[in-house]
């Protein structure tokens, strides 16, 4: 192994566990359980007792305005036609835009007060993602490989951290981990997992023509009695039993009523949302949903209607299945972007980019229902109260899924990383 | 114009025609200066010194049939199809092996499959947005000419790290565009990749592990530090902001009719001079009481937002204009470096400026220097006197060959760096230099050494332990090998099928005629155009905010059917504005431009494959043909036993229909690796077999996972391989009984004849499946380890 993370003895021991076996792209470190020491951050901070298992994050692409959907300025000019409704809580009031998320307001502790310096996109989803910002010198890790890297594997059969949406490039993948921690991708949420059903075969013959392969490569196989073939002969046993194991059904929304895939929306997002929810069910660790066009620099208030209202079926539907179903508890549900939208309208009545103040909500996951924390001046322009940089955020997150926020993994050059980047959690947010 | 068989022109291409005219490997390797044979065996012999010294025997000589599926590999990136082994088998000259070599490293695939190797250490990414296409696929272009024209290594460096001009006039240029606003991490880069040392740490402290202080990084990095590939400001940029700002001063002195009255342009403006603490000295000047200010003021700003009303549209042109034009070039700046505001040490201050300086070596003189100061640290840089730029490049190269480097890793020299067999290593260093870092060559010399053409070794190899190459490391093929290999096994000349090609060069193409239609109008015609066409787009924008009104009525409304008419006009109007910028602004340059000029400019012409009398032939064959499309494939004879029966041969015909469009449909994603997308989407078969995101140096993966193998369980690979209308499919069902048909099967897929009890295995299958046996045994070859691994 010749990744040289070796700071300390303990996070190296961890390591090798952590990439102790190789199966669907992710290190089955299993449900070892941790020492309470480990847990042991410098920031003082108490140890949570109920942890959450899983992440749901769902990333707006493009940079979801803040004004038009949770920070709405009613009575301002800077406004526009966005009109402002109330919600199931009272004092909380969101955009027109999202009825339905408006009815579950009870379970979203809104955050109206990010603020960064990051205003192009590349450089603000990547921040977004890792707490890091972008350098040419090093891929960094984003949430869902780090919670792999510190909590392990649940299901061996299924791989631990999804990707479903259609961007080539992602930000926030294994980074510098191993290969093993970089997410798997599907494209097409209707579609499930690529090429796990028998092509132009049956079962049988399936079988023997794999004993075929196999009596060909006897003699290959006693010349080269290497680790890197092995890997291979293991790794092909593993990929016929994930394709004979009864929790690929997890990848299939076949499996859901009409009613439900309706409720979720008849959209990619609204159908990755239900399929993150059945992943998640089927004990995978965390899934990003992802969705773009929010670069709304053209007719704002043609485009944020639009948008929202997908986003506004697939994560109340999310969030509404996942509470009855007792899963919103170990969840954390967080939707987040990389920068909120000029409050000043352009003159192609649209917004630009506005890194300086935005909004993000997180649900589930021991998460306080109902607030709303943080606040921006009557125009939504600058943050007056309670400001969250990326990196507390990103704490905030991996303190609500008990991750070591002051543990440091160094990577294969020898550099000193930590999950949020020297983020605080803000404690506030915590029921 | 010539018109050649295909079956020819693929021994021509390797120069198997040669073969008979013996001696001419030897022209020019002993006769010249430099000896390839001699130089071959004095590493054999100092790689025999380490084995024996190490008491390591050296692995047993390969034969033919492995030489040649590994050669091919290596060298141009894919395995041989049936033709190219059975010209290699069926040659009795005596240095056939020799000559393979020599063909392969001067053949269209060895370009391919270097691109691949540099791309990953560049990370060339044609992908990255932001208006950046134009400029990776002219720095693609750039790196595949260099391999191509088998540019010297040191003057390829060079080139790069001193790369100035248009993204048209030298693609190199992408090479700081690819980095663009992370000039420090640039210069880590390069200090890597060149001269194999690790500096990045270095950029916050001083190396914790290495000798490497932050001081030393900064005075490296002011080097670079100049090289700017941000937006251009051009000349008739400048000149329209200066008109501009000419034009909101008449405005500005006609509606407030006091000289020198300040610009405000509104209410918070007015309220900073009131605020000002000189606000009396302001009245002083004007003469004027704090009401009469404050009523100029209004008319000020009321000036102003008459400006603003006039040149809104006009600014909006200008942004849209130059959107395609944001990453076209890089130069170099005067621009001074300075320490970080938290630099921690001794030796200087925070925020003091760096002089430029070298971190080894000899030291250059940044205050007397001819050209830039670019150029005297790419001259430092690739000076054979470097001490580490011939042995990072020596050792990378000799890793790229035999598996595993003489030091590991390739890119981290350290004081304690350990070298598995100095006098090697000093030895592959001389042989660069007495080259001239001719790469090409040197590649040569190592494909021909005894060593290279050993058994791959059957042991572990254990990492951060020294490897004395007992014959060269067994290894996965890369994502693109395998890629490729199938690639070629299905499409007609493969190497040298370039359908993204076109595409590329008329959009770099597209660019250079859009700047050059801004920047060659007169300063007054140009600010004219800009003018004419602000009004232009304003004459449209009433007609855009109006349907915007209407549909938020519409949707107010829920009338859901008005709101897609609307939004539908909304798109039209969208697109009007953006095609009168294009009318107005570039006058249509854009548009029409001509393929045969841009192959010309390359020194390629298109190729144009035909079907004749059953005959693939190929028109326009010239010194280097590209195949932007592929030929047809010629449709086969109905079987003579239902040539007479009608209904039968209906059946027959819809059938080869359907085969035929699945082949056009599996085949028209296919093309080598280094002509698709670079690097290719995630999900892609080369991205899950490990083909790198080109994010961080050499990112590529080779090891397993379950994706890659249910992509080759339950992917389409075995229906485009054995499609009746694909290259390796046709062969199969052309051959003769089954016997013929398993050796073919076997000699496609592994580059080698059956065993008995492999023949006798797949006559069983046969016997048992019939004719859909033929495409198991391939799904079964496809599926095993030999086929992955390079042996």
């Amino acid at each position: 192994m010749n990744s040289a993370f070796k700071a300390d003895e303990w996070s190296r021991r961890r390591f090798m566990e952590g990439t102790a076996k190789t199966f669907l792209g992710v290190g089955a470190l299993g449900i070892t359980s941790r020492s309470k020491a480990a847990l042991g951050p410098n920031l003082g901070l108490p140890e949570r007792a109920n942890a959450a298992k899983h992440i749901i994050y769902l990333y707006m692409g493009g940079g979801m305005t803040h004004i038009d959907t949770f920070d709405t300025k009613p009575g301002h000019e800077n406004q526009g036609e966005t009109k402002t409704i109330n919600t199931n809580v009272d004092g909380i009031r969101i955009s027109e835009y999202l009825p339905t998320l408006a009815q579950h307001a009870d379970k979203l502790a809104i955050v109206n007060s990010l603020t960064s310096t990051a205003g192009a996109h590349q450089q603000a989803n990547y921040l977004m993602h890792t707490s890091y910002e972008e350098r040419a010198t090093i891929r960094h890790p984003g949430i869902g490989a780090w919670a792999l890297k510190f909590k392990g594997r649940m299901n061996p059969n299924l791989p631990g951290s999804i990707y479903i949406g259609g961007d080539s490039r992602i930000n926030g993948g294994g980074g510098f981990f191993e290969p093993e921690f970089e997410p798997l991708t599907i494209n097409d949420p209707n579609s499930g997992l690529k090429n796990s059903k028998l092509r132009g075969m049956n079962q049988e013959t399936f079988d023997r023509r794999l004993g075929l392969a196999s009596k060909f490569d006897k003699e290959f196989h006693e010349t080269y009695n290497v680790k890197d073939v092995r890997a291979y002969t293991q790794m092909y046993d593993d990929a016929v039993r994930i394709m004979q194991s009864k929790d690929l059904q997890a990848f299939d929304l076949r499996d859901e009523d009409e009613m439900t895939r309706e409720r979720y929306g008849d959209n990619s997002f609204g159908q990755g949302c239900l399929l993150a929810r059945r992943l998640i069910e089927n004990d995978v660790r965390a899934v990003e949903v992802s969705y773009g066009g929010w670069d709304m620099h053209n007719g704002v208030f043609i485009n944020a209607p639009e948008r929202c209202g997908v986003l506004d079926q697939g994560m109340a539907a999310l969030l509404d299945d996942l509470d009855r179903r007792g899963k919103l508890e170990e969840t954390v549900v967080v939707l987040t972007t990389e920068f909120g939208r000029t409050p000043r309208i352009n003159q192609n009545a649209g917004r630009d980019h506005y890194p300086r103040a935005f909004s993000s909500v997180i649900a589930g996951g021991g998460i306080k229902k109902g607030i709303v924390y943080g606040k921006t001046d009557e125009g939504a322009e600058n943050v007056v109260e309670n400001p969250v940089r990326v990196q507390d955020f990103n704490a905030t997150v991996a303190y609500a899924m008990g991750l070591p926020i002051d543990q440091i993994l160094y990577s294969p050059s020898k550099r000193p990383f930590t999950v949020a980047h020297k983020g605080k959690p803000v404690l506030d947010l915590f029921a | 114009m010539k018109v050649l068989l295909i079956s020819s022109l693929t021994a021509l291409s390797l120069g198997f025609c040669s073969l008979s005219m013996a001696g001419s490997v030897d022209k020019g390797k002993d006769s010249g200066e430099f000896n390839v044979s001699k130089a071959a065996a004095k590493i054999d012999k100092l790689v025999d010194a380490g084995l024996k010294k190490n008491s390591i025997e050296p692995n047993a000589p390969i034969n033919d049939e492995t030489f040649i599926r590994r050669a091919y590999l290596d060298i141009i990136g894919r395995i041989p199809t049936i033709e190219e082994a059975e010209n290699f088998h069926g040659s009795t000259y005596e240095r056939k092996r020799e000559q393979l070599i020599t063909d392969l490293l001067e053949s269209e695939g060895h370009v391919s499959h270097g691109y691949n190797f540099w791309a990953d250490v560049l990370r060339i990414n044609n992908n990255l947005g932001g208006g950046a296409t134009q400029a990776e696929a002219a720095y693609q272009l750039w790196v595949k000419k260099a391999i191509e024209e088998n540019k010297p290594y040191d003057e390829f460096v060079r080139e790069l790290v001193a790369a100035r001009g248009m993204i048209w006039e030298n693609g190199a240029v992408g090479y700081y565009l690819r980095d663009r606003g992370m000039p420090l991490d640039n210069m880590s880069n390069t200090v890597r990749i060149f001269l194999g040392t690790r500096l990045e740490c270095a950029q916050c402290h001083n190396h914790p592990f290495d000798v490497w202080t932050q001081m030393d990084y900064y005075h490296m990095a002011a080097f670079s530090y100049g090289m700017d590939a941000r937006r251009y400001d051009t000349p008739n940029r400048k000149a329209f902001n200066t008109h501009q700002r000419e034009k909101r001063k008449e405005i500005h002195e006609k509606m407030v009719g006091i000289e020198k009255f300040p610009q405000i342009s509104n209410q918070r403006g007015l309220e900073r001079y009131v605020d000002n603490k000189n606000y009396e000295k302001y009245l002083e000047r004007f003469g004027m009481t704090d009401k009469e200010f404050r009523a100029t003021a209004k008319k000020a700003i009321e000036a102003y937002e008459a400006y603003d009303h006039e040149y809104q549209e006009v600014r909006q042109a200008m942004n849209d204009l130059y959107n395609p034009l944001q990453y076209i070039q890089t130069t170099e700046v005067e621009k001074t470096l300075k320490l970080p505001h938290d630099y921690q040490y001794d030796d200087a201050k925070p925020n003091d400026p760096v002089k430029p300086s070298t971190m080894f070596g000899k030291e250059v003189d940044s205050e007397n220097i001819d050209d830039g100061m670019i150029d005297a640290y790419a001259e430092w840089m690739t000076s054979p006197d470097n001490p580490t730029f011939t042995k990072v490049i020596s050792n990378r190269l000799w890793k790229r060959v035999m598996g595993h480097g003489v030091f590991e890793p390739i890119d981290e020299l350290t004081d304690n760096t350990q070298v598995a067999n100095p006098e090697l290593l000093a030895y592959l260093e001389e042989i660069m230099r007495e080259l001239g870092y001719d790469t090409r060559k040197y590649l040569e010399v190592l494909y021909n050494t005894e060593t290279y053409q050993r058994g791959a070794n059957t042991e572990e190899i254990v990492l951060g332990m020294p490897y004395h190459f007992q014959g060269p490391v067994l290894r996965r093929m890369t994502a693109e090998q395998i890629w490729d290999s199938i690639v070629a096994l299905a499409l007609p000349e493969a190497d040298g099928y370039k359908p993204g090609l076109k595409g590329q060069l008329a959009s770099v193409e597209k660019v250079r005629r859009i700047y050059k239609s801004l920047e060659e109008r007169p300063e007054e015609e140009y600010i004219a155009m800009v003018e004419e066409l602000g009004k232009a787009i304003g004459k449209l924008r009433p007609k855009e905010v109006k349907i915007r009104e209407q549909m938020s009525i519409a949707r107010e409304e829920e009338r859901e059917d008005d709101y897609k008419r609307l939004r539908n006009e909304y798109n039209d109007i969208r697109r009007e504005m953006r095609n009168t910028v294009s009318d107005i602004g570039y006058n249509h340059v854009g548009e029409k431009v001509k393929e045969d000029e841009l192959f010309a400019a390359l020194g390629m012409s298109e190729m144009t494959m035909t079907m004749s009398g059953g005959e693939m032939m190929m028109e326009g064959a010239g010194e280097r043909a590209v195949l932007t499309k592929l030929p047809k494939p010629k449709m086969p004879d109905p079987p003579a036993d239902i040539a007479g029966d009608k209904k039968k041969l209906k059946v027959w015909k819809d059938q080869q229909k359907r085969e035929y469009r699945t082949y056009t449909g599996l085949v028209s994603q296919m093309a080598r690796a280094s002509e698709l997308e670079s690097p290719a989407r995630r999900g892609h078969f080369l991205r899950e077999f490990g083909q790198s995101d080109r994010e961080v140096i050499e990112n590529a993966a080779y090891h397993a996972s379950v994706p890659q193998a249910l992509n080759l369980l339950n992917g389409n690979i075995v229906e485009a391989l054995t499609n009746e209308f694909a290259v390796f499919g046709r062969r199969i069902h052309d051959a003769g009984d089954p016997e013929e048909k398993t050796r073919m099967i076997f000699q496609a897929m592994l580059t080698r004849q059956p065993t008995e009890d492999e023949m006798e295995l797949a006559l069983q299958e046969i016997e048992a499946e019939g004719d859909s046996a033929y495409e198991g045994l391939v799904w079964a070859l496809l599926n095993t380890q030999q086929f992955m691994f390079v042996q």
